[in-house]
């Protein structure tokens, strides 16, 4: 019998959450300015994409292990956009935003059950932290707001909440980057996030996530879509974790939204990667697509899902792809197509296998080396993510480049 | 007999309503709100309408939606 409640979570491997604790690291000082952080800890928020000067940025908030330590506006939102919108975009803690706007309590926790499995239930329970973002009627917010979270505390469960409430009408795009101190050699990094975007609203969401073995990383994010509007998810992980399970759900409940879940990683080492999406449609009209690639390294295993479920007539697309490098590494797809309609479009391409050697005997027949050959492919494989903004083009360059190297 | 919503845990996604064969259901907004983006909740507007096939029950994302157990014979 299927199974009923949101696929938020629920998947991915499992592991003892007792060994972790969400207040064993010191509180720390609030900064004044991202200036103010020190030469090692700017370095690895760098590998993330943080901007110290916060150039191109609408706003920057920083939590180093359970503390803040730093939420302001940049100065182009100062001048700018609160000239032109006064109050437009407001960016807080969630305690503090839930006690001036008490009808808050009506948002938080309510597409992410608290009791989805032990993760949300502790996640809710031992929170601290997080940032409670509110884009207003219209606000065009065009530069991005980076959200930093780095993990300095052995045996730290860092546990944030991030609420966001996208008014009719508005912009936001969020670049979140979640990144450790290598001196650390094992920490969970759990996250709820909460994502309501409201008519013709329109939210871009990228993680950019680095960390090492050692490392488990649980993001459950929830998303509602009314009508028009549209939400967009990245993510790329360009460290090692022992361990990710990342399962975004969308609710695609308005006429004519759109949902886009794309997920690109290279999984080496002995990690386990558990990485999809799900997208539900029950606003007519409503379409998204959840894009999932691998390249599968080591003894690692990746399991790619990936759920569409139609109540109205939509258009869904999902695609699994995974690229195997070695002899030791797995890979499993499991697509899942539901539709309750007849006039609902639901598609779906997975493909798990090994780098075909009548292509490499190809292009090694027009000069290049074995590696040469297979890094061509590969780039080939990781480059084809039509969609993805220009400014993570980037950070997929550095996965194509990593994955040279372990070719090589 | 209709469903009875249990509205503390109804996220408002609109399977329920998409699924019943009658119309009975229909989502309905809260008021207390400063934002625009208000939070939605099924509610059974024509209970008469309702044909107790218990569709929105199964469908319900979230297990908000619950039938009442027929009263037991004397």
């Amino acid at each position: 019998m299927e199974r009923r409640g949101l696929s938020i979570g629920r998947y991915g491997l499992d592991f003892d959450f007792t060994e972790y604790a969400p207040n064993v690291a010191p509180r720390r000082s609030p900064l004044r300015s991202l200036r103010d952080l020190g030469g090692v800890e700017r370095k690895y928020l760098e590998t993330v994409g943080l901007s110290v000067e916060e150039e191109g940025r609408a706003g920057s908030h920083l939590q180093q292990d359970t503390t803040v330590t730093y939420t302001g506006l940049s100065r182009w939102a100062k001048e700018y956009l609160e000239s032109r919108y006064p109050g437009g975009l407001v960016a807080e803690a969630p305690e503090e935003a839930v006690l001036k706007h008490p009808w808050l309590r009506s948002f938080i926790h309510r597409l992410v059950p608290i009791d989805l499995d032990k993760y949300t239930a502790l996640c809710t329970a031992y929170s601290i932290g997080g940032a409670f973002i509110w884009v207003k009627r219209g606000v065009k917010v065009d530069l991005p707001l980076q959200a930093c979270f780095l993990i300095e505390a052995e045996r730290l469960a860092q546990l944030p909440y991030i609420l966001v409430i996208a008014e009719p009408g508005s912009k936001l795009n969020i670049v979140s980057g979640c990144v450790m101190n290598p001196a650390c050699t094992t920490a969970v990094h759990g996250c709820i996030t909460e994502v309501f975007v409201g008519e013709g609203a329109e939210v871009v969401f990228n993680l950019i996530h680095n960390f090492k073995r050692g490392f488990h990383v649980r993001p459950k994010v929830g998303v509602m879509v009314d009508g028009g509007g549209a939400y967009i998810e990245n993510y790329i992980e360009v460290g090692e974790p022992t361990s990710v399970q990342l399962h975004p759900t969308v609710i695609l409940r308005g006429e004519g939204s759109r949902a886009d879940l794309r997920s690109f990683f290279l999984s080496r080492g002995r990690s386990n990667f558990d990485v999809g999406g799900a997208l539900i449609f029950t606003g007519g009209g409503a379409r998204g697509e959840v894009v999932s690639r691998a390249v599968v390294a080591g003894e690692s295993t990746v399991t790619m899902r990936g759920v569409l479920k139609a109540y109205a007539p939509s258009r869904g697309h999902l695609e699994c792809r995974s690229l195997l490098l070695s002899d030791k590494a797995r890979a499993v797809a499991y697509p899942n197509l539901r539709s309750l309609t007849p006039s609902a479009s639901l598609t779906h391409e997975a493909a798990v296998g090994r780098i075909e050697e009548e292509h490499i005997n190809y292009l090694m027949s027009r000069g290049l080396s074995r590696e040469e050959a297979t890094s061509v492919i590969i780039e080939g494989f990781l480059s084809a993510s039509k969609g993805l903004p220009p400014s993570l083009q980037g950070w997929v360059d550095r996965l194509i480049s990593m994955t040279a190297k372990e070719v090589m | 007999m209709p469903p009875s919503v249990d509205e503390e845990r109804c996220i408002g996604c609109g399977v329920c309503i998409r699924v019943c064969p009658s119309s009975a259901l229909r989502l309905k907004a809260e008021e207390a709100s400063s934002s625009e983006v208000r939070r939605l909740y099924c509610e059974v507007y024509r209970p008469e309408a309702c044909v107790d096939c218990g569709r929105c029950v199964e469908e319900c994302l979230v297990k908000a939606l619950s039938l009442a157990k027929p009263s037991a014979q004397p």
